[in-house]
């Protein structure tokens, strides 16, 4: 691998769309991600289409045409689940837990999915000691440990955000497509939750869909403004912040 | 880790059956032979537990492999081709795994109400082979009669009520602990997580096709194994062991033993066979006593039996702890 000073590519999306009928919900999306740039927030307002990028780039939906390439790799007809074996996790707007799971048993699962036991039939679970302690490793990260044994759906909704994104960094990944982490949660839970995400997710490149304009800005080292299914705009945030077309996008044309 | 009681009452409970278990065959031969029906078709709702209650997929084809191997060995015995048990036997399951490898492939290709609809227009274009194009192998509506009881070799017979019910005991067993086994395992833990969320499952890098499909196919196993014993114990077999009453007959008493439940089979046998027995020796309406019990189930105990006594059981435990 090159680890030169120059920029490494770890995902490219070239002019990307996607067509539900005739609805044109993407169209001629192309953007390169390197590792260099740790945190790229994707903002837009409602029905941008930011969410069926990323369905696109974690293979749920198919595009209707472009390529996605992972690693350098063409990965646009690989199914969702090899991509998520080269490295590539997201998580969901709306939380998507497996409610009938205790907590650590929903950690659990999602850590087995990348363990070479996960076809084995005979042996129990619980004797897979490394997967234990690496669930509660996790857990007290997150400083989740203390409710490791509850059922899922005893948790807050707040705690159900932070088991969303613990689901999804428990496969190791280097790339993590974050759909908007702090949906439902209070302005200070935001804050406290997208410390969280610069501190613990330090060596992933993050994709994140994001509401909160603060911690929008907060997060990114790059901006990208989707707005009817197209980049609006690409750059740094101070770049962002000081372009006025982005505030018309969001703001309307008559607020000038 | 103050939960030792519960483990102790599994235990002792599991000697209580094993001691009931073993007993059985002191009782009139009636009882004797009813027993054996009950664990044949406690096996099969299982096969039926582990791809529904499980897994999460509703199937109406499971009869397609209780036939299956039920009508090779009927063919395969009566006709002197192969007469030695464990061939047999592995013959009638060879068969099942093809035939499920073959429609499993199929059917999951869509989900859900699809599966089931899939599932059931499978089934029933067997039971069509079986009974009109395959006529003159199976006999049509007449079916196949005079299997003998098998020889296990060792000069065992099972030619008695009691001999083949402790053989029927002893592959109860076998299946019952492999099925623990595996809903222990990593891979069941996996079935039960695609039964909930098979799109989170997906997305955390699951394939959730290869575990639908081994599921799919272990079940067929299961119900073939059960299917085979019954051919062996009835010593008849017709088109309705293909039939997709048969089919949809294991899913009424999986409901009624309790989904997902690992000892709701062995109940819903229980109840199932049971409940014909005994009402049936009064009235010819047993099919329509069997729905209003299943509406009544479904309604009001929606765990089934086995959810029934765990409810039973905590609120004792709550009870307990508060006085």
């Amino acid at each position: 691998m090159c680890r030169g000073s120059w920029s490494v590519e770890e995902l490219r999306v070239e002019s990307l769309s996607k067509n539900f009928g005739g609805v044109t919900v993407l169209r001629n999306i192309s953007f390169t991600v390197t590792r260099e740039e740790k945190r790229v927030v994707i903002i837009g307002p409602n029905g941008a289409g930011k969410t069926t990028l990323f369905n696109l780039i974690s293979g749920e939906l198919p595009a209707s045409g472009g390529s996605i390439y992972l690693f350098g790799r063409d990965v646009t007809r690989m199914s969702c689940h090899r991509r998520t074996h080269l490295g590539l996790a997201r998580t969901f707007q709306i939380t998507d837990l497996f409610l009938q799971f205790t907590l650590i048993e929903n950690v659990i699962l999602a850590l087995q999915a990348h363990d070479p036991c996960h076809y084995q039939m005979l042996r129990p679970l619980k004797n897979y000691h490394h997967l234990h302690e690496k669930a509660e490793a996790l857990l007290k990260e997150m400083r989740l440990h203390e409710k490791k044994d509850y059922p899922i759906t005893s948790l807050s909704h707040g705690e159900t955000r932070l088991v969303e994104i613990l689901l999804g960094i428990a496969s190791g990944p280097k790339i993590l497509l974050l759909d908007e982490p702090t949906s439902g949660l209070t302005c200070s839970e935001g804050v406290w939750l997208a410390q969280l995400i610069l501190n613990l997710l330090r060596g992933v490149t993050l994709l994140i869909i994001e509401h909160d304009m603060n911690i929008a800005f907060n997060l990114a080292e790059r901006m990208i403004v989707l707005h009817q299914g197209e980049i609006a705009a690409d750059g740094k945030p101070e770049e962002i912040r000081a372009d006025t077309r982005i505030k018309n996008i969001y703001l309307g044309t008559c607020y000038e | 880790m103050g939960r030792k009681e519960p483990r102790w009452r599994a235990i002792l409970s599991l000697m209580g059956g094993t001691v009931i278990a073993l007993a059985i065959p002191l009782l009139p031969q009636y009882a004797v032979t009813l027993a054996t029906s009950i664990l044949i078709y406690s096996i099969y709702v299982s096969s039926t537990n582990l791809l529904t209650g499980y897994t999460g997929l509703i199937s109406l084809g499971q009869a397609m492999f209780w036939g299956t191997a039920a009508y090779i060995v009927a063919i395969l015995t009566t006709r002197g081709l192969v007469t030695n048990f464990y061939s047999v036997a592995v013959l009638a399951l060879i068969a099942v795994i093809v035939v499920s490898a073959f429609f499993g492939a199929l059917a999951l290709r869509v989900k859900r109400l699809y599966f089931m609809i899939v599932t059931f227009a499978f089934g029933h274009v067997v039971w069509c082979i079986a009974m009109y194009p395959m006529q003159r192998t199976t006999f049509g509506y007449d079916g196949i009669k005079d299997i003998a009881r098998p020889h296990l070799g060792f000069s065992v017979s099972t030619a008695s009520a009691s001999h083949f019910y402790y053989f029927v005991l002893i592959i109860v067993a076998l299946c019952f602990s492999f099925l623990y086994l595996l809903i222990q395992s990593p891979f069941g833990h996996a079935l039960v997580g695609i039964r909930d969320n098979e799109h989170r499952m997906i997305a955390l890098g699951y394939n959730t096709f290869v575990y639908k499909y081994l599921s799919y196919i272990l079940s067929a196993v299961i119900a073939g194994t059960a299917g085979l014993l019954f051919a062996y114990f009835y010593g008849y077999v017709n088109p309705s062991e293909l039939h997709w009453m048969w089919s949809g007959t294991a899913l009424m008493a999986m409901f009624i033993g309790g989904v997902g439940r690992f000892w709701g089979p062995l109940f819903g046998a229980l109840a199932y066979t049971g409940l014909r027995y005994w009402i049936s020796s009064y009235t010819m309406y047993w099919f329509g006593i069997e729905g209003i019990i299943f509406i009544l189930v479904v309604l009001f105990f929606r765990g089934g039996i086995a959810g029934f006594i765990l409810n039973v059981q905590r609120k004792l435990e709550r009870g307990r702890a508060e006085g």
